[in-house]
């Protein structure tokens, strides 16, 4: 096995913000697991702090998401939601697709521009 | 790191296979598992949906395992008869038995029990042994099967 601090364990997911007055994007980039799940979460947090409790996550950067990361998007959803916004799913593909789809995030969490 | 882990519990697996990987783990390991568990998966035959589902169960076993299985575990792929299989195991306390009987998918609003559903949904057969001394789970998937076998979302 691999050293703790050996290039390939660093693996993550990166995030990439845009401030809009209507909502704002949070975009994912590679590979959003428990090692990443903490960050998407604080980051949703750091917005509806600033006021922006409005939050678009963008997944089409995303190229797995685990449990963790269904994780982070729920309770980012309710972060929101307690502060009167919300949190919504949107350009998730491939195999990330099938994961939002089959647990019903899809659902409950997807973006409609016409009904947030 | 393997001397952080106490001997792997007992296999279902026939003793004379040989494993196609076998590792310990610990908490910082789990991006670099995953990805040297798919490499070897792919290398096997697996292709495409059933790749991309099994690499996740593991994940998901693996994640388990340094979450609430005591931070370490061990992780085992062979292949039988046609059949990937793969073991996780842990020293941690066990899984609940209300646990282990729920089937259910967790309710979209609720955070946590996500990790075991999915292992469960991604693979075609979980088999789970759990006491206090530790926990394994074993999940297989077939290498050339019929794709209709598998829960699909559509």
């Amino acid at each position: 096995m691999t050293s703790p601090d050996a290039p390939l364990t660093r693996t993550s997911v990166s995030v990439a913000e845009e401030r809009g007055a209507a909502l704002s994007v949070l975009r994912l980039t590679g590979e959003l697991d428990m090692a990443g799940a903490p960050e998407v979460l604080r980051r949703v947090d750091t917005l509806i702090a600033a006021g922006d409790p409005r939050v678009l996550v963008d997944l089409s950067g995303l190229t797995f998401c685990d449990s963790a990361g269904l994780n982070a998007f729920i309770r980012g959803d309710r972060h929101c939601r307690e502060a009167g916004g919300w949190l919504r799913l949107t350009g998730a593909t491939g195999h990330v697709d099938r994961v939002i789809e089959l647990s019903g995030l899809a659902e409950v969490l997807g973006y409609r521009p016409d009904l947030p | 790191m393997s001397d952080a882990v106490p001997p792997a519990p007992r296999t279902v697996v026939p003793v004379h296979a040989t494993p196609l990987l076998a590792d310990g783990f610990n908490r910082g390991q789990v991006a670099g598992l995953r990805h040297t568990f798919a490499a070897c998966a792919e290398s096997a035959g697996l292709a495409g949906q059933r790749l991309d589902d099994f690499v996740l169960a593991v994940n998901e076993l693996i994640t388990n395992a340094v979450r609430h299985g005591g931070g370490t575990g061990e992780l085992g792929l062979w292949l039988a008869d046609g059949m990937l299989v793969c073991e996780v195991s842990d020293a941690g306390a066990g899984i609940g038995a209300d646990r282990l009987s729920n089937h259910d998918r967790p309710a979209p609003d609720t955070a946590g029990g996500w990790g075991l559903w999915l292992a469960d949904q991604l693979s075609e057969e979980m088999v789970v042994m759990t006491g206090p001394a530790g926990t394994t789970v074993r999940i297989s998937t077939s290498l050339a099967g019929d794709l209709d076998a598998f829960e699909d979302i559509e």
